[in-house]
């Protein structure tokens, strides 16, 4: 991480510890009994439980919206005829409340954990959809005919020409899904899960433990960040390394 | 001996149906800018596919996320042929470098290694020369001759500077009028 993220992460906590003295209520606890409730669930092993079932969600629900985002956002952006009938149904999809899908879910297919990783998919396979679509409608024409040209295979041409020029839209999609994806499950689990950091904040919230609340906020919030530093970003920079090539030349 | 029929754009009769012997090693057609001499060439590419035509875009249309010989390898597997056309083109020191990392004029002669190295029966170039300063050129004409003596495959070069090909003795030909009719010329 930069310098200048640290020192600006660590100025964040400063102003939160120093406001929190300030107001001295129960509602808004400093750092310090943030970070010690954080510890002391990690070390009963009760944060472990709950912070992998939601994070298997997470995985679960992102991955499956990936697929349906990417097959819808391909089969959209490859046929004007399809894109005329179907994209206004990708926006009403888009523009539908998550509370919504994940209350019909639920009352549909019961308080399973199908209807759980289904309300996300359902909204947020319209968002990747978007991107990927774009992405598409934006290839080069010259890389098309040079691969019809040169008679590349299906597989050749997904490999070499599509991916390549998709994957500036893929990370983007990646990165606003991912983030989005774990709120909802936050709010899927609140509604109707036994277990996830959104059920563990629901039962604070019952109990007025704010500092437990927001330790278990914070302990996905962390986990979220490590995977944008640690796999997201990193591979990022590895697939698009060549894009820095013109200021070589 | 290759043939195209008529050639339409918009409703538009581009160039005329026609044929074009292509026995002698080298053609250089020429014609005024916009006369149909890329339509042409995409023509003869689509209309002749037994004789496995490979056409050599104006933009070298590399693939910039690939590296030179990535992008040979799209055509061919072969490490020693790649390296032996790289070495025979001069450019073995740039094998592991992307496009992006090089000048327009050796893209231009990686294309058209590429175009080469995919075995073809039929080899099109667009516009080899244009935007190429004259030492490039004397390189790609020098790299095009080593193209046509190693291998002897039929070339047909379209090009607004015919004379630039004049040291590779091709036959010429001309697009003139519109409609847009080939015609055997003179330089």
């Amino acid at each position: 991480m930069p310098f200048s993220g640290t020192t600006s992460l660590v100025t964040l906590l400063i102003v939160w510890g120093l406001s929190s003295e300030l107001l001295q209520t129960d509602v808004f606890p400093g750092p310090l009994v943030v970070f010690a409730s954080l510890a002391r669930e990690a070390l009963s092993g009760e944060l472990w439980v709950h912070l992998s079932a939601t994070l298997g969600r997470v995985l679960a629900a992102f991955g499956l919206a990936w697929v349906v985002g990417v097959f819808i956002g391909v089969f959209l952006g490859r046929s004007d005829a399809m894109d005329r009938w179907f994209w206004p149904w990708v926006n009403v999809f888009l523009n539908m409340p998550a509370l919504v899908v994940i209350v019909i879910c639920y009352l549909g297919l019961g308080m399973t954990e199908l209807a759980a990783v289904l309300a996300v998919v359902v909204n947020k396979a319209p968002l990747i959809a978007v991107n990927v679509r774009d992405g598409v409608r934006q290839f080069e024409s010259r890389y098309e005919e040079f691969a019809q040209v040169y008679e590349l295979s299906w597989v050749q041409k997904l490999r070499l020409v599509w991916i390549p020029q998709l994957e500036p839209f893929l990370f983007t999609a990646l990165r606003t899904g991912l983030s989005l994806t774990w709120k909802i499950i936050l709010v899927v689990e609140l509604l109707g899960r036994s277990s996830g950091i959104g059920f563990q904040i629901h039962l604070y919230f019952q109990l007025f433990e704010v500092d437990m609340i927001l330790a278990y906020a914070l302990s996905f919030m962390m986990v979220m960040q490590l995977i944008e530093w640690l796999a997201v970003r990193p591979l990022e920079q590895h697939v698009q390394r060549w894009r820095k090539d013109g200021q070589l030349v | 001996m290759v043939s195209w029929s008529d050639c339409w754009l918009d409703d538009q009769l581009i160039v005329e149906a026609g044929s074009i012997d292509v026995s002698p090693a080298l053609s250089v057609v020429s014609g005024d800018s916009g006369i149909g001499k890329t339509t042409l060439l995409r023509a003869i590419s689509r209309q002749n596919l037994s004789l496995r035509p490979r056409l050599v875009f104006q933009e070298p249309t590399l693939l910039p996320w690939l590296t030179v010989t990535e992008n040979l390898s799209i055509v061919c597997e072969d490490i020693g042929i790649q390296e032996r056309w790289l070495s025979l083109f001069d450019l073995s020191e740039v094998s592991r470098l992307r496009p992006g990392q090089l000048s327009l004029g050796m893209q231009r002669r990686i294309a058209i290694a590429r175009g080469i190295l995919a075995r073809p029966g039929l080899l099109l170039l667009d516009e080899p020369s244009a935007s190429l300063d004259p030492a490039n050129v004397e390189r790609l004409i020098s790299n095009i001759k080593t193209a046509i003596s190693e291998e002897g495959v039929p070339t047909i070069i379209v090009t607004h500077s015919p004379g630039d090909f004049a040291k590779l003795s091709p036959s010429y030909f001309e697009l003139t009028g519109r409609p847009a009719v080939l015609n055997q010329s003179e330089i």
